[in-house]
């Protein structure tokens, strides 16, 4: 017993000064690809798994560079990344943001998956290839080539020996 | 949005997120996108994909024998049938995920064996006017299945039972049939006690030794369902045998490493089985399964009224949970413990068998205080299932009783609550009323 009340008499100051910290929230720089800076609030950026390790590792005092974003999908993802921060959102409130954030044109969605993959923010990446995987559901091939712009470098008769093996997966 | 800096009108999809976008589709949807383009159709075949597709999608579905003919039922609507049908769900045969074709002509006399790992299932048909196996593999997610023929001389041989599993060492499913070899058929002196292995790495048999020569007398004792679980297959051998030598009278636990290829032993908890050798307890009614991780059999306790189930933790028994049941329980098997809503639910398949029939078994749940429900679809047996989940168990536990009757069509799924709350009950889809329904 005298251990733990000795314990939380130097727990509490010690809190204290956590806390303090904690809501002062620093400020971080980042770069896009582009040169252009950005000016977040800690707590925004460390949604990002690859900026949370950086400051962890105290690399994140000077400007941080991310060469594999651009500024435009840097501005998007900051975006979701503001509207997470606060998990007791409105939940529908949420989903609605979502819902619009994610439509978007293929190129830009691209661009998007690409940026959560490297900043390492799940629930984005999650969003992203799950609406791509919608796009692919339930077409046909030849339609995915034409949205996708995939060519189809299959021979006819190649083609159709992968049909052949499973025709049911062609019934509507 | 339309105006991007990029040249070509659409973009590529990016070839590094070409697996975490298709990982989140259909088996269906995959096999129609296999023919997109050649990359595309690398991706979804490689084996690398498969696995790790198993590994995240794995739906929870019971494999059943409907009049021999295998089929699937969805773990979801088997638990959860939708409201408005008088909680009776009848089951067309394996259409959604294409059964295998009755093997022979109608009515023929032949006894099917079921057993999966890895989505895959391994289908043992036997005709007993031809004295004829066929092996088939099954995969109910491509709807596909291939025959495996064996090629041992059937007339002077004879098997006793089968075992599906798979081996990380050699990362290949196994198919693991142990057989006796007549030299002289009807004459028991001339015997040699083999095991017949198939991997689908190589898709051919093999013939192995027994090593430890568990095989031998432990077989004769016809184990019953085989229980799959971390690379090897497990098989409970029960006591009270006429013609078993004493030493070899206990009941035990034998299981055949996939890796090692060599069979191996275990007794049953101490405990228990004491009480089997005072009469306290009846080892036939026990079966072996799985709960959560771990090996779990389940001991019916007629005089208590209730199930024990004793779980392999760390190389030791302990008894993990205790249910309370009903009477004529007959080989309660658990086989999923799974976490809905936060409360951990455990499916157990029991028979009902010569020990009583579905009828006497639903008078005496009516006595019980407990909410229940049942559905019930046109099947004559379930021995086997497929399975995926295993979170930790908790204090609040919703126990699936899944009835059958091996003698009639119909079987039964049971839902009834043990948890101390009842509120949690209304995760159940179903009525609180239970509804009764006569088996002919």
């Amino acid at each position: 017993a005298i251990q733990s009340s000795r314990f939380s008499c130097v727990g509490f100051p010690l809190a204290y000064i956590f806390l303090a910290c904690k809501k002062k929230s620093m400020a971080l720089k980042l770069k896009s690809s582009d040169n252009k800076i950005f000016e977040v609030e800690e707590l925004v950026a460390v949604q990002s798994e690859t900026i949370k390790s950086l400051v962890e590792d105290g690399c994140a005092n000077n400007v941080i560079p991310l060469p594999n974003v651009d500024s435009k999908t840097l501005e998007l993802v900051l975006d979701w990344c503001k509207n997470h921060v606060d998990v007791k959102l409105d939940e529908e409130k949420l989903k609605e943001y979502e819902d619009k954030f994610i439509e978007v044109d293929l190129a830009v969605l691209y661009d998007l998956l690409m940026a959560a993959n490297y900043l390492n923010i799940k629930d984005l990446l999650n969003r992203a290839s799950q609406k791509v995987a919608d796009m692919l559901k339930g077409k046909k091939p030849e339609q995915i080539r034409e949205t996708f712009n995939i060519v189809n470098d299959f021979s006819p008769e190649e083609e159709e020996e992968i049909r052949k093996e499973n025709l049911w997966a062609f019934e509507e | 949005m339309a105006a991007t800096a990029k040249p070509q009108p659409q973009p590529h999809v990016p070839e590094d997120m070409l697996e975490e976008i298709l990982l989140r589709l259909s088996v269906k949807s995959l096999l129609r996108l296999s023919c997109v383009c050649k990359v595309w159709h690398a991706l979804i075949t490689s084996p690398k994909f498969k696995k790790k597709l198993l590994s995240q999608n794995c739906m929870n579905m019971v494999v059943s024998t409907n009049h021999c003919v295998p089929q699937i039922l969805d773990y979801e609507a088997l638990l959860y049938p939708p409201q408005n049908n008088n909680h009776e769900v009848v089951y067309d045969e394996g259409s959604e995920f294409g059964a295998i074709p009755l093997r022979g002509a109608n009515n023929e006399d032949f006894s099917t064996k079921l057993s999966s790992c890895n989505g895959l299932v391994c289908v043992e048909f036997f005709h007993y006017e031809k004295n004829v196996f066929e092996v088939y593999l099954w995969n109910p997610s491509t709807r596909s299945y291939r025959n495996i023929s064996t090629s041992r001389p059937r007339t002077a041989s004879k098997t006793h039972f089968f075992g599906f599993g798979y081996d990380y060492s050699t990362d290949a499913c196994k198919i693991l049939r142990p057989y006796t070899f007549y030299q002289r058929w009807s004459d028991f002196n001339s015997t040699t006690d083999l095991i017949e292995i198939f991997s689908l790495k190589t898709f051919t048999w093999r013939t192995i030794q027994d090593k430890n020569n568990i095989c031998t007398y432990k077989f004769r004792l016809k184990p019953y369902n085989n229980t799959y679980l971390n690379g090897a297959i497990y098989w409970t051998v029960k006591s009270h045998k006429p013609g078993i030598v004493e030493s070899h009278n206990k009941p035990s636990i034998i299981y055949f490493d996939l890796a090692e290829e060599i069979f191996h032993e275990f007794p049953w908890p101490e405990a228990a089985a004491k009480r089997i050798a005072n009469y306290q307890l009846s080892d036939h009614l026990s079966e072996l399964g799985i709960f959560g991780e771990h090996l779990c059999l389940s001991l019916p306790n007629h005089s208590n009224l209730c199930v024990e189930l004793w779980v392999m933790k760390e190389s030791c028994w302990t008894i993990s949970l205790t249910i309370s049941y009903f009477k004529n329980i007959f080989r309660p098997r658990p086989i999923l413990l799974s976490n809905r809503n936060n409360i951990d639910e455990l499916l157990i398949l029991t028979g009902l068998g010569q020990y009583g029939d579905c009828g006497a078994a639903l008078s005496s749940l009516q006595t019980q205080t407990q909410t229940r429900s049942f559905i019930s679809a046109a099947l004559s047996s379930l021995r086997s299932f497929i399975s995926e989940a295993s979170p930790s168990p908790s204090p609040k536990l919703h126990l699936h009783l899944h009835l059958q009757s091996f003698t009639s069509i119909s079987i039964s799924i049971y839902i009834f609550s043990i948890s101390d709350s009842p509120s949690a009950l209304s995760s159940l889809k179903s009525e609180a009323s239970p509804r009764c329904r006569s088996v002919g």
